[in-house]
């Protein structure tokens, strides 16, 4: 559940709505498993005007192990104002510390690309999506497991 | 994995190892079926394959015994990537030579589906056959082949047509006032082919081509057929590794500085995008201008190889003459013509108008597991290039000389695959190009090619791997995937991006777009084979509405549906059926579909002389924009992949039938007929009705 505010200054006030959103995943065998994640369904009303609400957004996703090595996965996202995105993606780990990924989305066309270094209690992930027009975005994520 | 997920082979396995018999029936069928699924999927009508053919046919006549010096016959098999060749090098090196084909299965990358695609090309024997040749055994043990065939368009078409229909006007006068129109020759095809092959050692030939439409013996053509050639070749002679006199290919590298002949380049079959340079090859084709005509000679000192090469030929050209006889450096070229036909006095008077000259050569330093290779090549027209440019093609070549240099490479280094070339243009235009292929996992395959294509990159004989038909002024990087998750099941997909930053033919912009598409296949028998096929591709066009200014530049967006099945029903008859479906849509113009549905009824049964293919096909389509390519059975060594388009019907049958031993008779008709046209093609080409019909006949003789 997500609550969401939205304040835009110069006398504009602010706005807030509840959001909910919600998951599952099965494991169809011991290679393939499913996932799907609805967000907001409720499609929460952010303005009267203009009846602006939060986006609702149904994805659905397929994720097969090939190997302890590899997995592969490919995804549907469809927001309800937008053409559908179709998205796949690698993980190949080459060594215990080491993962490489990469993928590719439709809408908007990118390709993305990425490392993950698996250090004790440390995660630290690195990934860049490549856009024609916009260039490059890069993305950091460092993770601390505490009880490990 | 190069076209390893090809339909199974029908192959029985106790044939496995032996010297295969000429007559094999299945031959010509196994070699088909690969050369189909690679036409299929370059989507162009005109493409000779006989090379590949002629490659194929050589490797299932004498299998190659892999525990010899195998390294560069699996290369020009094509149907290994390099990662399954060194693993099993590797494996022959650990633990001695294999004792049965069927140890193949314990080597890693190699499955089911590739070893019974290699299966027909391969053996296994303990005797290592050095090539001892003498004059004598090589004439003993040859094999000559000589090929006629013959083709015309039974309706008539407008360059055959009386021009007088009531006989009240005077046909010369006609003529004389406007010569182009009517064809000189008549609307016969014939091509005749004469080759001599020793083992993969020695081959010599002379190929003869007329064109609907060219004379033969007359007027124009005093020497007989508009176009000959002749070769003779030489390959692993000591150090000479190969020779060539007379009409040759030469292809190095990636094919971005240097590639003369057929590169592959995107398809469903995505672990194809590695081009393995053969070097030096045989031309026995009719294409009349894209090949080498001269000399060239392969050296071997250890690792390091040397390629020299030397051509010069006469091209077709637009050329205009200057008025003044003074001007003695008078030839100024227009535009090049590459269609190959000379049937009117003007394509007459542009044949053979500028002489081309190419020369230079290839360095490689070859290790198992690393090539690294140096090119340099320089071309020189005799005669002025002038073509007038148009903003978006002001950086193409437009000189009388052009210098290229290139540096190769192809790295196998664990599961990975590292290939790449780097080239650069008298211009100063560069090019560079980096791939790789990935095995992550015995089930699961990657390939990546990144390319980019500088605007000036300037090159005559290039074939790297591209979105547009030239390897200029592109940027693009492809990713595709090979998966099989389970058994008899096969995923493959890719996805291409591409960018241009300068203008192109028809877009008056910088731009970019994208390919897609994703293959299922089934596969779980040796009898059923079937496939799914989606492919969705985004390119930029100028929009085709009239507005004052400049074209803005709109997208294309192309979808195609096709379902695919194969199956045999006896031991006799095949079957196949293919449902597809395109959706086109430019711009806000409205969507154009088209449709196509065929039935094909294949026969061929072991121990009976005659074969045959039929097709009936059932299209409908909006448009041109709408058309649907797909590949046609034809008599042995000619290959077509037409567009179908408008609506109508399209049938075929192809029969071939062996005569005596060594001789053997194909016939083929086929009919389009439209349902709402009432005139076909234009031009000289014209026909007045709306059936077209061709027919076709072949015969081979071996001695």
């Amino acid at each position: 559940m997500n609550y969401l505010t939205t304040r835009i200054g110069e006398n504009y006030g602010n706005t807030s709505a509840l959001a909910v959103e919600a998951g599952l995943q099965a494991q169809l065998s011991k290679e393939l498993s499913i996932g799907a994640h609805i967000y907001n369904p409720n499609r929460a009303k952010v303005a009267a005007f203009n009846d602006e609400r939060i986006p609702t957004i149904m994805r659905i996703g397929l994720n097969y192990t090939f190997s302890e090595k590899v997995f592969v996965v490919a995804e549907t996202q469809k927001d309800i104002d937008y053409p559908a995105n179709f998205k796949a993606g690698v993980e190949y780990r080459v060594v215990e510390v080491l993962y490489l990924r990469a993928g590719v989305s439709t809408g908007p066309v990118l390709n993305t690309f990425g490392f993950g270094l698996n250090l004790k209690q440390f995660r630290l992930d690195i990934a860049s999506s490549y856009h024609s027009v916009l260039g490059y975005s890069p993305h950091v994520s460092l993770t601390y497991n505490v009880s490990k | 994995m190069r076209w390893c997920s090809i339909l199974l082979l029908l192959m029985p396995l106790y044939a496995i190892g032996q010297e295969r018999n000429d007559s094999d029936p299945q031959k010509t069928y196994i070699i088909e079926q690969r050369i189909e699924i690679i036409a299929e999927l370059l989507e162009e009508e005109d493409i000779d394959f006989t090379t590949l053919f002629d490659d194929l046919s050589y490797f299932y006549e004498h299998p190659i015994n892999l525990n010899g010096k195998v390294q560069e016959d699996l290369e020009q098999l094509l149907l290994l990537t390099d990662l399954q060749i060194n693993n099993l090098l590797s494996h022959v090196e650990k633990n001695g030579r294999l004792l049965t084909i069927y140890e193949l299965q314990a080597i890693d990358g190699y499955d089911l589906a590739t070893i019974r695609n290699i299966l027909p090309f391969v053996k296994v024997s303990s005797d290592i056959d050095s090539p001892h040749i003498t004059f004598k055994e090589m004439m003993k043990n040859g094999k000559n082949e000589l090929f006629i065939r013959y083709s015309r368009v039974l309706e008539e078409q407008e360059g055959f047509a009386p021009l007088c229909e009531d006989g009240t006007c005077n046909e010369d006068s006609i003529l004389a006032a406007s010569p182009n129109k009517r064809y000189l020759g008549d609307p016969t095809r014939l091509y005749t082919r004469y080759r001599f092959k020793y083992r993969n050692n020695v081959s010599w030939g002379i190929t003869a081509d007329k064109d609907a439409g060219e004379e033969l013996f007359t007027g124009s053509q005093p020497n007989g057929f508009d176009f000959y050639s002749a070769h003779l070749f030489l390959k692993g002679f000591g150090k000479v590794k190969a020779l060539a006199i007379g009409d040759y290919h030469a292809q190095f590298g990636q094919g971005l500085t240097f590639w003369s002949g057929l590169g592959f380049g995107k398809s469903s079959y995505v672990m194809t995008v590695k081009k393995n340079a053969i070097g030096l090859r045989p031309y026995t084709a009719s294409d009349e201008n894209l090949f080498m005509r001269g000399g060239a000679i392969t050296l071997g000192f250890g690792h390091v190889e040397v390629t020299a090469m030397y051509s010069n030929k006469k091209i077709d050209a637009n050329i205009s003459v200057p008025d003044s006889l003074d001007n003695t450096e008078g030839t100024t070229v227009t535009s090049f013509q590459l269609t190959g036909l000379h049937a009117t006095p003007g394509e007459i008077f542009d044949k053979d108008a500028i002489g081309e000259t190419h020369m230079g050569g290839h360095i490689a330093y070859k290790k198992r597991q690393l090539n690294i290779g140096a090119t340099a090549i320089r071309t020189e027209y005799d005669a002025n290039l002038e073509r007038s440019l148009q903003e978006y093609n002001q950086f193409d070549f437009n000189s009388n000389t052009n210098t290229l240099l290139g540096l190769d490479y192809n790295w196998v280094v664990g599961n990975f695959n590292l290939f790449g070339e780097a080239s650069r243009s008298e211009s100063g235009g560069m090019a560079f190009l980096n791939g790789a292929l990935i095995s992550l996992d015995p089930r699961l395959a990657f390939s990546l090619v990144q390319r980019n294509y500088q605007k000036d990159y300037q090159s005559q004989y290039s074939t790297a791997f591209a979105d547009g038909s030239r390897n200029a002024n592109e940027h693009g990087l492809f990713i595709g995937m090979e998966a099989k998750p389970a058994k008899n099941w096969t995923l493959a997909a890719y996805f291409d991006r591409f960018r241009s930053n300068w203008l192109r033919f028809q877009v008056d912009a910088p731009s970019n777009g994208y390919d897609g598409m994703a293959q299922l296949t089934y596969r779980p028998s040796k009898k059923l084979s079937m496939y799914g096929r989606i492919r969705h591709r985004v390119k930029p066009q100028n929009t085709t509405e009239d507005i004052e200014g400049i074209d803005f530049v709109t997208t294309k967006e192309q979808t195609n549906y096709r379902y695919n099945i194969t199956y045999k029903v006896s031991d006799q008859v095949q079957l196949r059926n293919r449902i597809e479906m395109v959706d086109f849509k430019q711009g806000n113009n409205p969507t154009e579909k088209g449709y196509i549905a065929y039935q094909d009824v294949i026969y061929k049964a072991l121990g009976k002389p005659y074969s045959f293919t039929f097709r009936y096909a059932l299209f409908d389509t909006d448009s041109y924009n709408s058309r649907i390519y797909s590949y046609e059975n034809d008599v042995l060594y000619y290959f077509s992949i037409p567009a179908y388009y408008f609506r109508g019907t399209r049938t075929y049958l192809t029969l071939r039938y062996k005569v005596v031993r060594g001789v053997d008779v194909w016939l083929r008709y086929s009919q389009w007929f439209y349902n709402n046209r009432t005139t076909i093609s234009s031009g000289l080409n014209e026909i007045q009705g709306n059936t077209k019909s061709e027919f076709r006949a072949q015969v081979r003789f071996k001695f």
